[in-house]
């Protein structure tokens, strides 16, 4: 490769998604963590409990992401090799894991969910 | 289409070069002050005695290069071989060729397909290499030998297909003593392949060396810029030049070319090269390949040192081949990359 340009990478993925779901996903990710920023902005705290919690569903979100990878890749489980394909494997985790924490606790909290202890605590 | 470019799609019959035209098979005479070539090559089945396109997928004789439904056809041989067994002979052409990698992938996804499919202790595999090495880059050859050697598959040197008996299934290979017969129960053929029709009718080709023969365009290595009708360019294919017939150089050489072209337009001198850049995935094993990337001088040239070691069997490199080659070069070809 002779550069790379960042542009690469957009138009890269606009051809492996189709401009649509591209645009879909920008405006998700983007609507998420805005919506994420608002609701700590609005509670002006972390609820631990409720991170917990969504650190769980946050696990499962990691390994789904990489079920994913696997399926829209055509691979296997055993197809690691060398330590780049361990980065590879810890990053696909690591951003499904966020995402789905992200997105767990943020949906949590505008559904006015505090968690049944702490909703205890607090009446 | 971009706009002011004008399509017309028809194939070329005669470039003449002298008189700055080109004539298509309508007799549509085209002049001009540029010409890009790149009509890429011709498979020539035919050159193989007993072989034609209609026979993949049957006898056991495989073709992957003739397009999707030949891959297919041989797809569903291979399987076949696969699980039952027997004598995989696979081949290289003795020309110039389109992916040189691609004869010993097909050779390393039939192996890792018999492993998988429990038919591994009844198969034999032999590649037959035109020449005395696997690749053309020394150290990448090397990295080759052992990993058939690590999995079982047996090398002969110096084997041209020159001919086969799809009833007895019975290939004949030229070698430096004579000719030799191999039989087979599943045979990858690599047709030999020439400069498209058009080319080599023209003066454009190389007109002594090793290439005169496969027609292909006598350009300058670095410029892709005709040798002796500097307003000609060859890029792809259809380039005779030492290295590159993959996607990865044509992503490289086509902004090169165009640097030339337009400095020529402007009355100024451009010094953009085209350093033999090839990229070749090489796939060793189903969800596994080697990201092998040279130039001109046989040196690696890696896009991600450090992190994508070239002669090291990665996931990343099959996640990399998988899903975004073809997209990357779709976008090159729309102009976006």
């Amino acid at each position: 490769m002779k550069e790379l340009d960042p542009l690469i990478f957009w138009y890269v993925f606009q051809e492996m998604l189709g401009t649509p779901l591209l645009w879909l996903l920008i405006v998700l990710i983007a609507g998420g963590t805005l919506a994420f920023l608002l609701l700590i902005l609005k509670e002006r705290t972390i609820v631990a409990r409720r991170l917990v919690c969504a650190q769980v569903i946050g696990v499962l979100g990691g390994g789904l992401a990489l079920v994913l990878m696997a399926k829209v890749s055509s691979s296997g489980f055993t197809d690691a090799g060398g330590p780049a394909d361990w980065f590879l494997i810890a990053l696909v985790f690591g951003l499904g894991a966020v995402g789905t924490t992200v997105l767990g606790y943020t949906l949590a909290g505008w559904a006015g969910c505090k968690c049944p202890k702490a909703k205890a605590k607090a009446a | 289409m971009p706009q002011g470019v004008e399509l017309i799609e028809e194939r070329v019959a005669e470039i003449d070069p002298e008189g700055n035209k080109v004539v298509t098979e309508s007799g549509l005479v085209l002049p001009y002050d540029f010409l890009i070539v790149a009509t890429g090559l011709e498979l020539e089945y035919g050159l193989i005695e007993g072989m034609e396109p209609g026979l993949i997928g049957q006898h056991g004789i495989g073709s992957i290069y003739n397009g999707p439904q030949a891959a297919s056809a041989t797809w569903g041989l291979m399987q076949q071989f696969a699980s039952q067994g027997g004598r995989g002979v696979f081949t290289r052409p003795n020309t110039e060729m389109k992916c040189a990698g691609a004869p010993l992938k097909y050779t390393f996804l039939s192996e890792d397909r018999a492993t998988r499919q429990g038919g591994r202790s009844k198969a034999e595999f032999v590649y037959f290499s035109n020449n005395a090495a696997l690749f053309s880059v020394p150290i990448v050859s090397e990295k080759v030998r052992m990993l058939f050697q690590e999995r079982g598959i047996q090398t002969q040197y110096n084997r041209v297909l020159t001919a086969i008996d799809p009833g007895k299934r019975i290939a004949t290979f030229k070698t430096p003593e004579g000719t030799e017969e191999q039989n087979w129960d599943f045979i990858h053929v690599i047709p030999p392949m020439r400069a498209a029709e058009a080319v080599r009718n023209s003066p454009l080709p190389w007109q002594s060396g090793n290439w005169a023969a496969e027609g292909w365009m006598e350009v300058d290595k670095g410029t892709l810029r005709h040798v002796r009708y500097p307003n000609v360019f060859g890029v792809g294919d259809i380039a005779g030049v030492p290295k590159g017939k993959t996607a990865a150089s044509v992503k490289w050489q086509v902004p090169v070319a165009v640097d030339h072209l337009v400095a020529d337009i402007q009355g100024k001198k451009s010094d953009a090269l085209y350093t033999g850049y090839t990229s070749c995935p090489l796939i060793t094993r189903l969800g596994q390949a080697m990201l092998v990337e040279f130039d001109y001088q046989n040196n690696l040239t890696p896009s991600f040192p450090g992190v994508i070691a070239p002669l090291e069997e990665l996931w990343i490199s099959w996640v990399m081949k998988t899903m975004a080659l073809k997209p990357t070069y779709v976008s090159m070809l729309r102009g976006r990359t």
